[in-house]
């Protein structure tokens, strides 16, 4: 898979890092636009399962990402809810990522980049720019812009009511069930 | 051209304007060749294009622009006649230079067509020998100052495309300093052209700007200075703003809106009375904003209608027929984003009704009409929506020939069709892959059209309909809503979660219960509504917040024998259908908010918004959550894949018949139909429902009390109160006082003999349709003085039930409150 990475690049560049359940990511910085914390999420029920639902910055509705969920990660149950939102600027609309901790500003040498591993899952794979490899942890350097990609992977609309009615339909008897009201 | 550049999209845009300005004068001319101020008009548009494309140096332009203007110079000045030929030739210049602009804004090159053929043209159209006298040129221009000063700049234009650049704006500042014109043009002759250009930019782009036309507005017949005063005199009274601050502006009062909502509702939690002063006043203004910063984006619609007397004149001269186009309601305003998404499905509805509609002269005259078409336009606002009818006395449609094709085309079953009655027929052309065309042209007719003129106007919020009377014609209903940025809308909750319910596409809401109402028919539940069966739809399920489905009746309340639940019956296109929710809970203005493509692509939301309480509420998409729930008619494809021989549609159908089977029935007998209501004593009290608007919840601190009757702030206007609930009406305010501030009361909202009031009740208890008393009595005519004859009393399951008389109520309102 051909990708763009930072190895190879001259200059260094700086990530936001952040915690999410126990994954440790980074975000360049200059996609991020802020950070709120404690902001009420409304769930967007029928949307994929990525989408954490809808926040309120301001007065602007800005769709919010399950971080975990997005790197293909099952949230355990006995994680606390995320307490932060970082804002990101995802190319044409701002993005919030769900955030549990938030770590410091790094900037990892070019010596300590690598690249995605290959047997990570492709989509998730296409997510990541790259892995820093730092003394005591390893960081997934995330491409913000990937992040407005998110679209709806279910097509047919529920399943059930639909086949229920159908079978109301098919059961064709015709007649009229008010018969006896209207005489 | 580097210091060109950010004059290009000035230029451009003025181009547009005049060139348009010019198709118009020029349609007008051609029906009345006499006009001379349109004659004017016309000669100055075009003149203006050439000087300033001069100014930018695109020649192609300037030459099609000179030609053009030499032609217009020979009809003012009387030496050849207006005629078709010239109109079509003048227009077809206008469409030339309209392409080379397209290429110039992408490119900022003229690109490489070549117009020599059309140059030609119009050279031959102005050496055409003249048909008349030559008429004497002062009467012919009524403005000799100004003939003379275009005769002036006709010979500086020789000099060079700088020098017409120059001349143009000297020209402009003429026309705002008539007074003085001699001495200007003197000027014209001599200012030297170093330090031209630079007053020629500001005074183009300003001359463009303020002089749209002044020759429409004003007579001739007004001596030079008094023109220049009207003209001044409006130029003051309008400004040109930028349109993406008025779309801040507009946001902005988004903004306060939610403010004010959030104020509203803190104000109603704290129960301070200082502080719902202030709420009032604040919610007061923030309405009057909001209000004037939507009209600041209406924009008339005759703006686009302009363009249509072009658009159907080209059509009726390519279809060899005559059809006049008539409008109405021009000044009629819609706001500005709207104007621009109604423009193309408009533009489809005209080219249908010539090319289909209006039959052919011959057929005309032989069916005994006049040999001219009548294509008219009328605009106006009914009740807070903007209401397009597009009408032509042609042919009309015939019903059997959809109800065939539709048949024929699988779009409908035989069965239901027969069923179906004519209007449903005739909607059918707006679904997808429906076209009567018999002859497909090159106009319209190729299967695609009609639903896509549906796709754009419900895509904006609007809906579109039509009634047609065979060999007379058809009429095109267009609804719109009047602003897209700030809708009224119906929040309910769903568990723990609330959603917006347009008010578009909201009817009304009844209550189920345990024991009453929801019905099984072959598994499909229903409830009865006013004797019509209504499907519902569990918004929790479609939405997927419950697991488990309600298949019985016994799995409907399984949980809690007691519970009831609202309905919130929707009503889109022909779909009625009830939505139950935990809870309908209060109808607000709310401020659309977009979000992303990932949650737009689900399709069962339009667009979200923002609560009092600051969180973000998603707005429904009706008609995606009746796709959802099976109950659309574009599942139709899909269900004949899986090869089901019924369809959805029928389905519908069915209900639909059943219902009208019953509406007729009850037409036939004559019924009345009554929300009833609990007040004071327990007395039960009947209110004629057709006169209800609405009902609401009122805080009762809400009330004011005055001597002469009550009033209560509603949408930000004074609304007189009859009060059916509380004893001491004398004593009103310890009363209210007594039942406590934060205690509401339904408030029945009544629009009856031409008053808004409201009626204050205890409870509203039921919605009853009745028998009609007077007919009734009408066949038992032996009965004497029944007090139901007199329509005071009614019966409802053999209990006696006074009528509220809101002749009366209102006639007492009006009294009081004046």
């Amino acid at each position: 898979m051909i990708q763009k990475t930072n190895i190879g690049q001259e200059q260094e560049q700086a990530y936001c890092t952040f915690q999410s359940g126990e994954i440790l990511c980074g975000i360049p910085v200059e996609d991020v636009r802020e950070i709120v914390s404690h902001l009420s999420i409304t769930p967007v029920p029928m949307a994929n399962e990525m989408i954490a639902g809808l926040i309120n910055l301001r007065g602007q509705v800005l769709t919010s990402v399950d971080t975990q969920r997005w790197l293909n990660r099952e949230p355990s149950q006995l994680e606390e809810a995320p307490e932060y939102h970082l804002i990101v600027d995802a190319g044409d609309e701002l993005r919030s990522l769900q955030v549990t901790e938030l770590g410091p500003v790094v900037a990892p040498h070019l010596h300590e980049l690598e690249p995605v591993p290959e047997h990570l899952d492709p989509a998730v794979a296409g997510r990541l720019d790259s892995v820093a490899r730092l003394e005591d942890s390893l960081i997934l350097l995330l491409r913000t812009e990937k992040l407005k990609d998110i679209r709806q992977s279910r097509i047919s609309p529920h399943p059930t009511v639909q086949d229920f009615r159908f079978q109301a339909a098919s059961d064709g008897g015709v007649s009229n069930p008010l018969d006896q009201d209207i005489q | 051209m580097g210091e060109h550049d950010e004059f290009i999209g000035d230029f451009l845009e003025e181009c547009d304007e005049n060139l348009d300005q010019f198709d118009q004068d020029l349609v007008a001319l051609e029906e009345n060749p006499r006009d001379e101020g349109k004659l004017k008009s016309v000669f100055r548009n075009i003149h203006t294009v050439k000087g300033s494309s001069g100014f930018f140096g695109y020649a192609k332009i300037g030459s099609l622009a000179h030609e053009g203007e030499s032609l217009l110079g020979k009809l003012r000045d009387g030496e050849i006649e207006f005629t078709g030929e010239i109109a079509t030739g003048l227009l077809a210049m206008s469409d030339a230079i309209r392409e080379i602009l397209v290429s110039v804004e992408q490119t900022q090159l003229e690109g490489e067509k070549d117009y020599t053929e059309l140059l030609n043209r119009l050279i031959a159209l102005a050496e055409s020998e003249p048909e008349g006298p030559k008429v004497d040129q002062a009467d012919a221009i009524g403005d000799p100052s100004l003939m003379d000063k275009q005769a002036q700049m006709t010979s500086t234009e020789q000099l060079g495309e700088d020098r017409a650049a120059r001349s143009l704006s000297l020209e402009t500042a003429n026309q705002e300093t008539l007074s003085d014109t001699a001495d200007d043009i003197q000027r014209s002759g001599t200012t030297p052209i170093d330090g031209a250009d630079e007053v020629s930019v500001g005074e183009t782009t300003a001359s463009s700007k303020s002089s749209r036309a002044p020759g429409d507005r004003i007579s001739s017949v007004l001596p030079p200075a008094m023109e220049a005063k009207l003209q001044s005199s409006s130029e003051q009274s309008s400004i040109r703003v930028d349109v993406t601050l008025l779309d801040e502006l507009m946001d902005f009062a988004g903004e306060l809106v939610l403010a004010r909502n959030t104020l509203n509702r803190c104000s109603d939690d704290l129960l301070d009375p200082r502080l719902s002063r202030i709420a009032n006043r604040v919610s007061q203004v923030t309405s009057e904003i909001q209000e004037r910063v939507t009209r600041t984006r209406m924009q008339p619609i005759g703006g686009i209608w302009s363009r249509f007397k072009r658009i159907v004149r080209d059509l009726a001269a390519e279809c060899g027929k005559q059809v006049k186009l008539e409008l109405e309601g021009q000044d009629t305003e819609l706001d500005r984003s709207l104007l621009e998404a109604i423009k193309d499905p408009l533009t489809h509805l005209i080219r249908n009704c010539v090319d289909h509609g209006i039959e052919s002269p011959d057929e005309r005259e032989k069916r005994g009409k006049s040999v001219e078409g009548l294509l008219k336009l009328h605009a106006k606002h009914e009740s807070g929506q903007f209401v397009i009818e597009v009408s032509d006395d042609g042919a009309g449609i015939d019903p059997e020939k959809i109800r065939n094709k539709a048949i024929a085309n699988g779009l409908i079953s035989a069965e239901s069709a027969s069923r179906a009655r004519e209007e449903e027929i005739l909607q059918i052309i707006f679904e997808a892959g429906f076209s009567t065309a018999e002859q497909v042209s090159s106009i319209s007719g190729r299967g695609v059209g009609m639903d896509v003129v549906r796709n754009h106007v419900e895509r904006i919020g609007g809906s579109v309909q039509l009634t047609s009377v065979l060999g007379q014609g058809t009429k095109f209903f267009i609804r719109l809503p009047l602003t897209l940025a700030i809708v009224p809308a119906v929040v309910v909750r769903v568990s723990e979660q609330f959603f917006a319910i347009p008010q578009a596409t909201f009817s009304e809401v009844v209550t189920v219960g345990s024991n009453t109402q929801v019905e099984w028919v072959h598994d499909l539940p229903v409830c009865r509504l006013r004797e019509c069966l209504l499907p519902l739809i569990w918004l929790d399920e479609v939405l997927e917040c419950k697991s488990e489905k309600r298949q019985s009746p016994g799995d409907l309340f399984a949980q809690d024998g007691n519970k009831r639940y609202q309905v919130a019956v929707i009503q889109i296109e022909q779909l009625r259908f009830g939505l139950v929710v935990d809870e309908v809970l209060n109808s607000q203005e709310i401020v659309v908010k977009p979000f992303g493509a990932s949650i737009k692509s689900i399709g069962a939301y339009s667009a979200a918004t923002i609560l009092g309480d600051g969180g973000v509420a998603l707005i429904l998409d009706m008609s995606g959550i009746a796709k959802f729930a099976g109950l659309s008619p574009e599942t139709q494809s899909r269900i004949e894949e899986r090869g089901t021989e019924f369809l959805v549609g029928e389905q519908k159908n069915f209900y639909k018949t059943l219902n009208e089977g019953f509406a007729k029935t009850l037409e036939s007998v004559g019924v009345k139909t009554f929300l009833l209501c609990e007040v004071e004593d327990g007395r039960e009290v009947a209110i004629g429902m057709n006169s209800v608007e609405r009902v609401e919840e009122v805080l009762l601190s809400k009330l004011q009390v005055f001597d002469s009757g009550i009033l209560v702030n509603h949408q930000g206007a004074a609304m007189g109160v009859r009060n059916f609930y509380l004893k001491s009406l004398e004593d009103e305010s310890i009363s209210l006082e007594s039942e406590g501030l934060g205690t509401t009361s339904p408030l029945v909202i009544c629009k009856h003999a031409e008053t808004k009031f409201g009626l204050l009740v205890k409870h509203i208890t039921d919605v009853v349709t009745v028998a009609d008393p007077q007919k009734e009595t009408g066949k038992t005519e032996s009965r004497t003085h029944d007090p139901l004859a007199d329509q005071r009393f009614t019966l409802v399951d053999e209990r006696v039930v006074e009528i509220i008389d809101l002749d009366r109520e209102a006639y007492q309102l009006r009294e009081a409150i004046g």
